[in-house]
Order: structure tokens, then C-alpha cells, then sequence
């Protein structure tokens, strides 16, 4: 069996154990907190940036129930990670399947997805047409990844709500962080 | 030529559109669609608590061209000027299928309640199941 393939059923069988909530109920409540912020900043520009922010706050603390659910062992390469998020990480928390297609060099790669919960019932109006509505996810991913030392960029480069017939959030790494452990002798 | 118009709380007319159907004699002219409907608001209103079903059947008339009504839950009026010749299923359906259009774009958080209805998703949903129930 497939390293890709394992992973998959593990992100299923793990999509399986974990509390549900009700998809509409959380499609709502993002819609209401985009709304909110879109009414406190005015600026599309600084809405994605603190959208991308809470996003990292979330990632920060999702790796660890990630890690402690699956129990998956470190990661060998970038590419093994890339699927770790895709097949595992998107079908736990999200229930949605997400495809990996490798970007232009080693560093970069861009996961794919439809379905995506968050957008369920939005229609972008025209004056917010440069919103990244999903931009949490793209934090997410940022603040997960930080925590296991690597250190990267993500761009929603497409988005179902702006007429592309896929999501895609494109990762670029830009360093591997060393552990850092605090002096003994202080 | 099906003519209708969605008001909402407060009277205030958030959607409307002429709608593909079978046409009757006399149609009157555009600028006074909207006062010919907004009149049966009255009759609508009174009809409302009458019964518990949302579908109101015929609330008025206008020279012979009947006024039926579809009340929702929060009280957002779908009204339909239309020629006798038209089916009370066909309209009572035809109803139900806004009612689900429009529950679809009360979810979008960008939509405000009592605001007029933009989408041209929504647009052009509510014309084809026009098309749908009316052109038969």
C-alpha cells in the first residue's frame, strides 16, 4: 500500500472518530465573524491580513490535536508533508478531499480543494472581490507547520467564490527552523 | 407576462421582475406594476393571520388580473400579478421554489435583511423556474 494511500485512510478513519459539528452552523458563524470584521476595518486588504492572523492563532494549537489524533511520525521530506496536510489534515477537520500538485520548484507546492465548508451559501459581493474569504485556512497551515520548524508562506491562490472551478492555497517553504533548547547553565 | 415582486418588513420592495407566462388581454404598463401590487398589500396583510398556511392564494384583483401572495415565516411577501389563466398548483409551487431561492440568499453573510436582492444567481434561478412552472 501506497505511503499517499495509507495517509488517506488514516484521514478518513480519523474524519470518522472526531466530533462533528454542524457544517451550516459553522459556515454561518465564520460568515458572521468575515462580516464583522469586514464592518470593523473597511479595508479588504487588512480584513485578509487578520483573517490570516487568526488563522495562525488556530494552526499554533491544531498541529498538536493533529499529531496527538493521528499519532503520524515525523515527516521525511516535504512532500510527505504536503500529503499530511492535504489527505490528513483537510479530511479530519474539514471532511473535504484535497489533491497536492507540486509548485515550480522543490520548496513549493499547492493543495487543491472543493467543497470547502466555510463558503457554503456566500456569494462574494462586488465590492469585496479581492476578499480571501478562506484566508483563515492559509494561516492555519502557517501557524501547524511553524510549530514542527518549518517556517512558510501561504497565498489562496484560487478560490471557488471568484468563479475558479477549484480552492488552491499555495505553500512555499522558506526555511527549516533548528530546535532551540534554552541554556542549562544560566 | 407574470409579474412579481418580493417586499419585505416595513414595505419595502426588494426584488421584482417580469417573468415569462401566459399573458391575459390587457397588461398594464410598467411604472404601474409596482403600485397595482403594493395595493394588495393591505388585503395581504389582513389575509396573513387568517390562516397558518403560507401560500395565500388570491389577496386582490386589478382589472380582472388576480394578485396571489405567498407569506413566509419572517414575514417577507412574495407577490404575483397574473392572469386568471394560470394554475393555482403552478403558482403555489412556483412560490415554494422562491421561498427556496430566497432562504438560499438569506444564508450568504454578505445579504442584509431588507436589502434589495442583487444576485444575479438568484436572478436568474427565479426566471427559469418560471419558465418552468408557467410555460407549459
Amino acid at each position: 500500500m501506497s505511503l499517499h494511500t495509507k495517509m488517506a485512510r488514516l484521514g478518513d478513519s480519523t474524519f470518522s472518530t472526531m466530533e462533528k459539528v454542524n457544517s451550516e452552523l459553522l459556515a454561518m458563524t465564520y460568515g458572521a465573524l468575515v462580516t464583522t470584521l469586514i464592518k470593523d476595518f473597511q479595508d479588504v486588504k487588512v480584513v485578509n491580513t487578520e483573517l490570516e492572523k487568526m488563522g495562525y492563532n488556530i494552526g499554533v494549537r491544531l498541529i498538536d490535536e493533529f499529531l496527538a489524533k493521528t499519532g503520524v511520525t515525523q515527516c521525511r521530506n516535504l512532500k510527505e508533508t504536503a500529503h499530511s496536510i492535504a489527505k490528513i489534515g483537510f479530511k479530519m477537520f474539514l471532511g473535504i478531499n484535497a489533491e497536492v500538485t507540486w509548485g515550480a520548484d522543490a520548496r513549493q507546492f499547492s493543495i487543491e480543494f472543493k467543497g470547502n465548508p466555510l463558503i457554503e451559501f456566500v456569494e462574494l459581493p462586488e465590492k469585496f472581490k479581492n476578499l480571501d474569504y478562506s484566508n483563515l485556512l492559509c494561516g492555519v497551515i502557517r501557524g501547524a507547520l511553524h510549530m514542527v520548524q518549518m517556517v512558510v508562506t501561504t497565498e489562496l491562490r484560487k478560490s471557488e467564490l471568484k468563479g475558479d472551478p477549484v480552492s488552491e492555497i499555495y505553500v512555499t517553504l522558506k526555511q527549516h527552523l533548528a530546535e532551540k533548547f534554552k541554556g542549562e547553565d544560566d | 407576462m407574470v409579474y412579481i415582486a418580493i417586499v419585505g418588513k416595513g414595505d419595502v420592495l426588494i426584488y421584482e421582475a417580469k417573468l415569462p407566462g401566459p399573458s391575459s388581454g390587457k397588461v398594464p404598463p410598467e411604472n404601474q406594476l409596482q403600485f397595482i401590487v403594493h395595493q394588495a398589500l393591505d388585503s395581504l396583510d389582513h389575509k396573513t393571520w387568517s390562516g397558518t398556511s403560507m401560500y395565500l392564494k388570491q389577496v386582490d384583483t386589478f382589472n380582472k388580473m388576480p394578485v396571489s401572495a405567498f407569506v413566509t415565516a419572517g414575514h417577507i411577501k412574495f407577490m404575483l400579478l397574473h392572469s386568471s389563466s394560470l394554475e393555482e398548483n403552478a403558482i403555489k409551487q412556483f412560490f415554494y421554489e422562491v421561498y427556496r431561492l430566497y432562504i438560499k440568499v438569506a444564508m450568504n453573510p454578505f445579504y442584509l435583511k431588507n436589502t434589495p436582492i442583487t444576485s444575479s444567481a438568484f436572478n436568474d434561478r427565479v426566471r427559469t423556474s418560471a419558465r418552468n412552472f408557467f410555460m407549459r
